[in-house]
């Protein structure tokens, strides 16, 4: 068991794991003479479960990719183990989590791993483990990499899924105040990342210049989307019309604004459309009842997708980056999850 | 699967910016009232009317454009060169009304009609005993009410205003009292004749402007035709009564033609708001407007 109380740790994922991989290496692969280049290490969520073919596929991306030894490697999170039991809410940003994985996946160059992921144990070792005081471990292990091997190291993403628990707690409000708090520790993890970086590509000469910019502007324009660009679909069309004054509100430009955004936002809503039936094949079947009756709020729930982006992006992310610009750094909290 | 390589998604990058480049100032022009006629940019201007209730026409110089419902009671006309158009409205059971308004380029011109039912159904308050019960039917013109709440009307009225206080309130001090206020505009009787002024420091509303670039503080809503008394808000106009016609119901706004109704004709008579609904006095008899 892991031991409490250890200098330079939080409790949490990250120095559990840890821990558990030096032992492992210790009294198993040491001990066993397995090579270590032969050897990747799963890091996964207490909810993670695979699919079959889960280790054949990570298996063969290992193998086959370039440099299998600078690189980590990202399955898609589906959050479908308790799917049926979730209430909509959670359904609706399990799943847009899960889309938003997807989009990331198609450009690796972005990709940090996130949540249950692999990484080779050489690289492991090397980096001393996850870091033991790290909110979000996840994504700075792949940071950490970065830095330790000068820019030379990547995520490469896996077109398979890992299903985990979509966050449900024993009551709606609970759910409610669980899924804010989850979101709040994801953005505070990507923000907490970016002064990391920062720092080190000053004090890193050796990483590429063009890679410090790009993967620099990537994080903090993440970071700025990820807290502001809801409030300003959210209030595009109606806000300007209440500070704007009265010499803005009798212009033809202050009574078009709710039109012409609307254009926009309907054009968007397409995608919406997309996802909200594309979502339809990543679910399992009910195992209660499966039928076209219960599949239909599925569809139809994407309709929260305008509150969620404000209510469980925006404002947690505001509040984390807030917290963390003036030293109110956050412990780690364990989602309380909840399965029937 | 593989991702889409580098390359492929730099170009979509690279076209989704020319496209957002190509398309920002066209949108951008359009929203704000730029049309392109022949090859050359006009501007132009709109007009934004409101209406209180369902099923009222809108006519646009002459031709109706588009009739409200219970969802969509505001509209918005864009595409209009600037000038003098004239905008009515219809609808069964309420006094037609129309506004004389000026476009102008870029600038939307805001109006609101205002509903006003025709005819008033006007019934006589009658004080009911034990010993007559008289029931009533829609068409009655009689409204038997308790003896008691026919005291609190009457009640009501009391606090009448003489006419000697008409008078009295031509002097110049007490005629800088407002009449009434409501939302920054106040009402004023001075000498018999009634005038609204936007008392706050920022632009006045679209009730104020002849034009949406051309606004005033104060304008006459009665002047020279009879002797205002007094006068209040009520139902998004104003209500007041002349010493010589009775009392009056009338739009607030400074853009012609004014909507102004008799609402009852006796020199006698006065008026009280009692819990929204208007109640006139003439002589001993006591009435309420019913449909108003």
């Amino acid at each position: 068991m892991h031991p409490k109380n250890q200098i330079g740790e939080i409790p949490g994922k990250g120095s559990n794991i840890a821990y558990a991989a030096r032992e492992s290496t210790e009294r198993i692969i040491n001990a066993r003479g397995i090579p270590h280049e032969k050897v990747i290490v799963s890091a996964f969520d207490s909810d993670s479960v695979v699919y079959a073919d889960y280790f054949s596929c990570l298996t063969w991306n290992f193998l086959t990719s370039d440099n299998p030894l600078r690189a980590s490697f990202q399955p898609v999170p589906l959050y479908n183990n308790n799917i049926w039991s979730a209430p909509m809410l959670s359904r609706v940003l399990g799943y847009s989590s899960t889309f938003w994985q997807m989009i990331q996946q198609e450009r690796p160059e972005r990709l940090s791993t996130f949540s249950s992921h692999a990484v080779p144990l050489i690289p492991l070792i090397e980096a001393n483990y996850w870091q033991r005081n790290m909110v979000n471990e996840d994504s700075r292990i792949f940071f950490n990499l970065f830095m330790y091997y000068d820019g030379d190291y990547d995520v490469v993403p896996i077109s398979y899924p890992i299903s985990m628990d979509a966050n449900v707690g024993r009551t709606f409000f609970q759910t409610v105040k669980n899924l804010y708090k989850q979101h709040h520790r994801w953005s505070y993890g990507s923000a907490e990342n970016i002064p990391y970086l920062l720092f080190h590509f000053i004090k890193n000469p050796r990483i590429p210049f063009v890679k410090k910019i790009r993967l620099s502007l990537v994080h903090i324009e993440g970071a700025w989307s990820l807290a502001v660009q809801p409030l300003i679909l959210f209030a595009v069309g109606w806000l300007p019309l209440l500070i704007g004054g009265s010499a803005f509100n009798t212009s033809v430009l202050s009574y078009n604004l709710p039109i012409v955004s609307s254009w926009f936002l309907t054009a968007a809503m397409f995608g919406l459309i997309f996802l909200a039936v594309y979502s339809l094949q990543l679910i399992p079947k009910n195992p209660k009842n499966e039928s076209l009756r219960t599949r239909i709020p599925m569809v139809f729930q994407w309709i929260l997708v305008p509150f969620t982006m404000v209510i469980f992006s925006s404002i947690p992310g505001l509040d984390a980056q807030i917290r963390l610009a003036f030293g109110k750094y956050l412990g780690f909290w364990n989602t309380p999850k909840f399965r029937e | 699967m593989e991702p889409l390589s580098l390359k492929t998604r730099r170009l979509f990058a690279v076209g989704s910016f020319f496209l957002f480049v190509l398309v920002l100032p066209v949108v951008a022009l359009y929203a704000s009232g730029y049309r392109l006629s022949g090859l050359s940019l006009v501007t132009t201007g709109g007009i934004h009317i409101s209406t209180p209730i369902s099923g009222v026409s809108i006519f646009l110089n002459g031709e109706e454009v588009d009739r409200s419902n219970l969802f969509s009671k505001s509209f918005f006309f864009d595409n209009l060169d600037p000038g003098s158009y004239v905008v009515q409205t219809s609808i069964e059971g309420y006094v037609p009304w129309s506004k004389n308004i000026s476009v102008e380029s870029r600038l939307v011109t805001d109006v609101a009609m205002l509903a006003v039912p025709q005819p008033f159904r006007i019934l006589e308050l009658v004080e009911a005993t034990t010993t007559e019960p008289v029931a009533l039917t829609a068409t009655s013109t009689l409204k038997y009410i308790e003896a008691a709440a026919y005291a609190d009307f009457e009640e009501e009225f009391l606090a009448t205003t003489t006419e000697d206080e008409i008078v009295a309130s031509t002097s110049e001090e007490v005629a800088e009292l407002p009449s009434d206020t409501q939302s920054g505009v106040s009402l004023y009787v001075r000498e018999g004749d009634l005038s609204a002024r936007w008392e706050r420091s920022t632009p006045p509303p679209s009730i104020f402007c002849t034009k949406p670039s051309a606004c005033v503080e104060e304008f006459f809503i009665e002047k020279g035709a009879g002797t205002v008394g007094d006068a209040r808000f009520f139902k998004g106009g104003v209500l007041y009564r002349t010493l010589e016609s009775g009392v009056f119901f009338s739009e607030l706004d400074v853009r012609q033609p004014r909507l102004q109704v008799s609402v009852y004709s006796s020199p006698e008579s006065e008026y009280r708001v009692i819990n929204n609904t208007l109640y006139i006095k003439d002589g001993s008899q006591l009435y309420e407007v019913a449909n108003f």
